[in-house]
């Protein structure tokens, strides 16, 4: 699963529309996974395969969002 | 400076050539903040993608064979951003589509992470009494505002 941890410097409108690119999440899913990682310090915003995971983190670091990958099991 | 949508899905920018020297000021930074320097040390803008430390292996391997298509990525959209300043310098206006609109959002918002993991920059720095830190937390707070405008006209209305 691909977790983005919350930072101080990435603006909330920012994040929002980078998780409506990146996972084609409408903006209610989108902002609600914002707030949770504003609120909470991170959030799973996507699971599946290791290979679909490194893509991700892949396209959320070219965005700028701290992002990283462990197994959903841990 | 004056950022607009011109027509659906164009972002319409005016500025003059204050304006204009500030944005040069930001892609100037944006490079420095690129830099092949980072590479190999965990930072904002290279971050590790494995957290655990049982993980080292898999974090180097990552870094090998991303880091430096993650530099390559940050570097096409640093050239697009050049790419529309000497339209904007010359014309006074320019008219972002939608990839050269993201690469506005990317310089800035890089460009903040730099700052803030380098000089420890935070919007709160501008009430500081040294003016060089005041400086740094204005042209922060700029490429907020910048980057904020430009997501809420991107995202359109809620």
């Amino acid at each position: 699963m691909v977790i983005v941890w919350d930072d101080p410097v990435n603006l909330m409108s920012y994040v929002v529309l980078v998780f409506q690119r990146l996972f084609g999440y409408s903006v209610e899913k989108a902002t609600q996974l914002m707030l949770q990682v504003h609120n909470d310090g991170k959030a799973v915003v996507s699971t599946g395969s290791r290979d679909q995971a490194e893509h991700d983190v892949f396209r959320l670091h070219a965005k700028g969002l701290w992002a990283t990958m462990q197994k959903a099991d841990e | 400076m004056r950022i607009s949508e011109s027509s659906p899905g164009t972002i319409l920018i005016e500025a003059d050539q204050a304006m204009t020297a500030h944005c040069r000021t930001v892609g100037r930074l944006a490079e420095i903040a690129i830099a092949p320097d980072d590479i190999g040390e965990p930072s904002r803008l290279y971050p590790r993608a494995y957290l655990d430390p049982a993980e080292d292996i898999q974090e180097a391997v990552w870094q090998l064979g991303n880091h430096e298509r993650l530099r390559v990525e940050f570097s096409e959209e640093l050239t697009r951003y050049t790419a529309s300043l000497d339209v904007l310098e010359a014309d006074g206006c320019v008219e972002l589509h939608g990839e050269d609109a993201d690469a506005w959002m990317t310089v800035m918002n890089l460009t903040r992470l730099k700052l803030h993991q380098d000089l420890g920059v935070t919007d709160a720095d501008v009430e500081s009494e040294d003016e060089t830190t005041v400086a740094y937390a204005m042209l922060y707070a700029w490429m907020g505002e910048i980057c904020d405008v430009l997501c809420r006209l991107i995202a359109g209305p809620m």
